[in-house]
């Protein structure tokens, strides 16, 4: 699997053009492969350089989405633990993706995994509410 | 749904707070009805109420961690109420380009629940406890 050094589009084995800005396919696999490999153990000065490397052939942003980061907190601390430390996994994977659109899948599961501790959590909050001021008000009727 | 948001929030968070100064009551938490052991937000309500009655050092040692995070939260928090509510992105929340700054938190929170619940120094500032 490659892709466009230009555009990012994905392009099939026997593609030597890119489909979508006509831009000639470069030899870009095995590059990936061994940024894919060599991205857990990349020297501190060389960070910057295979991010942006990173960025411009695949479209991911490489960097790690703070609202997402800060909502897998919140979930972690007062909604739910364990959704809340899938949510917090699916944002650093989220940091790590190849490509724009696998990063888009592990943020909108991040995502998806915040929504149901939040609202899950407000509702039991809501409903503990409820019977505490419901129990308050028969005891003193 | 502006308006619903827009006028909703803030009266729910009333609402919240409210019911907890009236009733001095803050919900349990399912993980330390089961098991006996702290869990990562153990206190937090305690806290958050003692911060309404204006008690800092109490809200500390309830909960440590919301010295750092409640800023960071209630920032958020207000940054999307705004975008919601005025349709504009005012407060700036850009995303983090450093290196392990995520499993830096994971490890963090993973290591703060367990810590918690050791009964040793300094570990014990970091439990719940009542001043």
């Amino acid at each position: 699997m490659a892709f466009c050094s230009n555009c990012g589009t994905k392009l099939e084995e026997n593609e030597k053009f890119c489909p979508n800005c006509g831009t000639q396919r470069e030899q870009v696999a095995n590059a990936q492969n061994a940024e894919a490999s060599a991205e857990p153990q990349v020297v501190v000065n060389n960070g910057n350089q295979n991010e942006n490397y990173n960025a411009a052939v695949m479209g991911a942003s490489g960097k790690l989405d703070t609202p997402s980061l800060v909502w897998s907190i919140i979930n972690l601390i007062v909604c739910c633990q364990p959704l809340g430390i899938a949510s917090l996994i699916l944002t650093i994977l989220a940091k790590e993706a190849p490509t724009a659109a696998d990063e888009e899948k592990k943020l909108k599961a991040a995502k998806i995994c915040n929504l149901i501790g939040t609202i899950g959590a407000a509702v039991i909050y809501f409903c503990y509410i409820i019977f505490y001021v419901f129990i308050f008000a028969m005891a003193s009727a | 749904m502006r308006i619903l948001v827009g006028v909703g929030a803030p009266a729910l968070l009333l609402l919240t707070a409210l019911f907890a100064l009236w009733f001095e009551k803050t919900p349990p938490c399912i993980f330390y009805e089961a098991t006996g052991l702290y869990c990562v937000g153990c206190g937090t309500g305690r806290a958050l109420l003692s911060l309404l009655h204006g008690e800092l050092y109490a809200a500390f040692r309830y909960q440590p961690l919301l010295i750092p995070l409640l800023p960071l939260i209630a920032y958020c928090l207000l940054k999307y109420y705004i975008a919601c509510v005025l349709g504009r992105d005012l407060l700036p929340l850009p995303r983090i380009r450093a290196r392990f700054v995520g499993i830096a938190v994971l490890v963090l929170i993973l290591s703060y629940w367990i810590l918690r619940n050791i009964p040793a120094f300094p570990f014990y500032y970091l439990a719940p406890t009542e001043v």
